[in-house]
């Protein structure tokens, strides 16, 4: 983990948004793929 | 002026408005951890409901349609209420801390995966007070239909709130992922992180994967109840099996979710006070990420009696078999770990090793479950029940029993009371296999699950799992002593507490300070 307040920080953090995003898409695909694969 | 920052930095509101909005790791993993202390209580006093009635054949204390809501109410809440929340307790205090991180990636998402569970449970436990419209669900924490299709409004009130745990785990999983894939300090390669961290790492991917796979399958519930689908209904051409493969394949990787974190705990505590490296680290990581592939595969060998082909069963059973092999790799690991290591019997180890010896004989009888034709005669006994409680119980809860003592010096800054710590482990150890053991052989025997009442024969190991129900149910209260009086002062603790602690958490003072590492430590 960068220092807080630099550029490092910033970047970490947006990574950190994108893995989320990235995982709850995937989270949401295997709820929705569970119910309708029937 | 890097001072004023810092002080800054450590300004946060007082009182109860710290707890409700505190996006601080270390504030949320003691919410969490409190939240499984009160519900290890209220899932408890359900058991000690349950053992009491038990005590003698006929029925005295409660009538059987309540017996059938405590049993399941109280896997519910242990479950989802106790073991998979201490966890997260323990990952939000420790994650960012064994990373070198300041805090989790996603502090307000943090929050609020705390906040909706004490709401989720309050509406769970709440359905046990409306007795007149049926009283909680009492079908079996597996929810299995036609019993859950059929239920009163407690299974609304259970549909709806394990969509609220569900969400709540996976946000939390997410929070885990991104944390230890976003926030290491520079230097700290995935293959140096603490096994604790690693094990939940591979936790997360697991709850990411299956908790929507049961929020799908209550789903399908709900609608089958109050929106006219036959997911499950045969009469309208569904299948109530269907839902069996469905809710075992989210299952049987809970069952690893709620014993990985386990692993890790031991694989903290005993190289510590052996005093020694963990042997075989590397073999460590690929025996977790061997189990979690594993728990993937081996679902249906909860319903070998369901009927399925043959070919299905030989295969669940092997598949459920090899995973006797990276348990086994951890097991000689932790003993190796041992071997001609300078060792010192704390509370946190004395709980470790008993993890290790009574958990591999739950694994054991695991094994044994595995055989199919072995299972025919053991399903639905107390067999099963003497398993999975030596499990979850002298494996999940003993090994979050030995974090806590571990960690508790770290948290509060304070030596807890080694005296006490020991009755406790010893009176808990006592009472567990005085609780567990004769029910092995009350389904050897043929004592079915789910039961108020049962024959004459199979008083006697009835009556032995009551007094160890109690003794261990008793043996608790002195932890929750323990702990308080830790919390509120006591002997200094030093940073690195323990002498053969490893690992950056002993690095920083104890407690440490509400941000952990604002700088990023050096990693060697």
């Amino acid at each position: 983990m960068a220092k807080p307040g630099t550029k490092q920080q910033a970047q970490a953090r947006r990574n950190a948004v994108r893995t989320a995003l990235i995982l709850g898409a995937i989270a949401l695909a295997v709820y929705l793929f569970s119910i309708f694969l029937r | 002026m890097a001072h004023a920052a810092d002080h800054a930095h450590e300004e946060h509101p007082q009182g109860i408005l710290r707890w409700i909005t505190t996006t601080n790791h270390k504030d949320i993993g003691t919410m969490y951890l409190v939240f499984s202390l009160i519900m290890f209580f209220i899932g408890g006093a359900m058991a000690l409901v349950i053992r009491a009635e038990l005590w003698q054949p006929g029925l005295q204390l409660v009538d059987p349609h309540f017996f059938n809501q405590m049993t399941t109410m109280h896997a519910l809440i242990m479950v989802f209420g106790v073991v998979m929340p201490a966890f997260v307790g323990f990952a939000n205090w420790m994650i960012p801390i064994q990373i070198g991180g300041p805090d989790m990636a996603l502090p307000r998402m943090n929050n609020w995966s705390f906040w909706i569970l004490p709401f989720a449970f309050s509406m769970l436990i709440s359905t046990v007070f409306m007795q007149k419209l049926g009283g909680a669900p009492s079908g079996g924490w597996t929810l299995y239909p036609p019993l859950s299709v059929q239920g009163g409004i407690g299974t609304d009130f259970a549909i709806l709130s394990i969509h609220m745990m569900g969400i709540s785990s996976v946000l939390g999983a997410i929070n885990v992922i991104a944390t230890i894939l976003n926030m290491r300090a520079p230097g700290m390669t995935l293959m140096k992180m603490p096994m604790f961290t690693w094990t939940w790492l591979v936790t997360a991917y697991l709850l990411l994967a299956v908790m929507p796979v049961l929020a799908g399958a209550v789903t399908m519930l709900l609608t089958d109840r109050h929106f006219g689908t036959s997911f499950f209904d045969a009469a309208g051409g569904g299948d109530p099996v269907l839902f069996q493969h469905i809710f075992w394949f989210f299952g049987h990787p809970e069952v690893y979710i709620l014993i990985l974190p386990a692993f890790g705990l031991a694989s903290q505590i005993i190289p510590t006070f052996a005093r020694k490296p963990l042997f075989g680290y590397g073999s460590m990581v690929y025996a977790v990420a061997s189990i979690a592939f594993l728990s993937f595969i081996v679902w249906a060998h909860h319903m070998f009696t369901v009927g399925m082909p043959i070919a299905g069963e030989l295969f669940f059973m092997y598949a459920t078999m090899l995973i006797a092999v990276p348990t086994g790799v951890k097991v000689f690991n932790w003993i190796a770990t041992l071997w001609k290591g300078s060792i010192s019997l704390e509370t946190p180890m004395l709980f470790a090793l008993a993890f290790v010896f009574l958990f591999t004989i739950g694994g054991f009888s695991g094994l044994m479950l595995s055989i199919v034709p072995a299972d025919f005669q053991y399903h639905d006994t107390y067999f099963v029940v003497a398993h999975f409680h030596y499990v979850l119980v002298p494996g999940a809860v003993f090994s979050i029993l030995g974090g806590a003592y571990y960690w508790l010096p770290k948290w509060t800054g304070h030596m807890y009371d080694e005296t006490l710590g020991k009755w406790h482990f010893w009176l808990s150890a006592i009472g567990v296999n005085l609780l567990f053991f004769p029910m092995h052989f009350l389904g050897l025997a043929g004592m079915p699950r789910r039961i108020p009442d049962y024959a004459l024969q199979f008083t006697e190991f009835n009556q032995w799992a009551t007094v160890g129900a109690f003794l261990f149910g008793f043996a608790q209260l002195i932890f929750v002593y323990v702990v308080i009086k830790c919390a509120r002062g006591g002997k200094k603790a030093s940073a690195q507490v323990w002498e053969g602690a490893q690992g950056l958490e002993w690095t920083l003072p104890s407690p440490p300070p509400y941000h952990s590492f604002t700088v990023a430590p050096k990693i060697k």
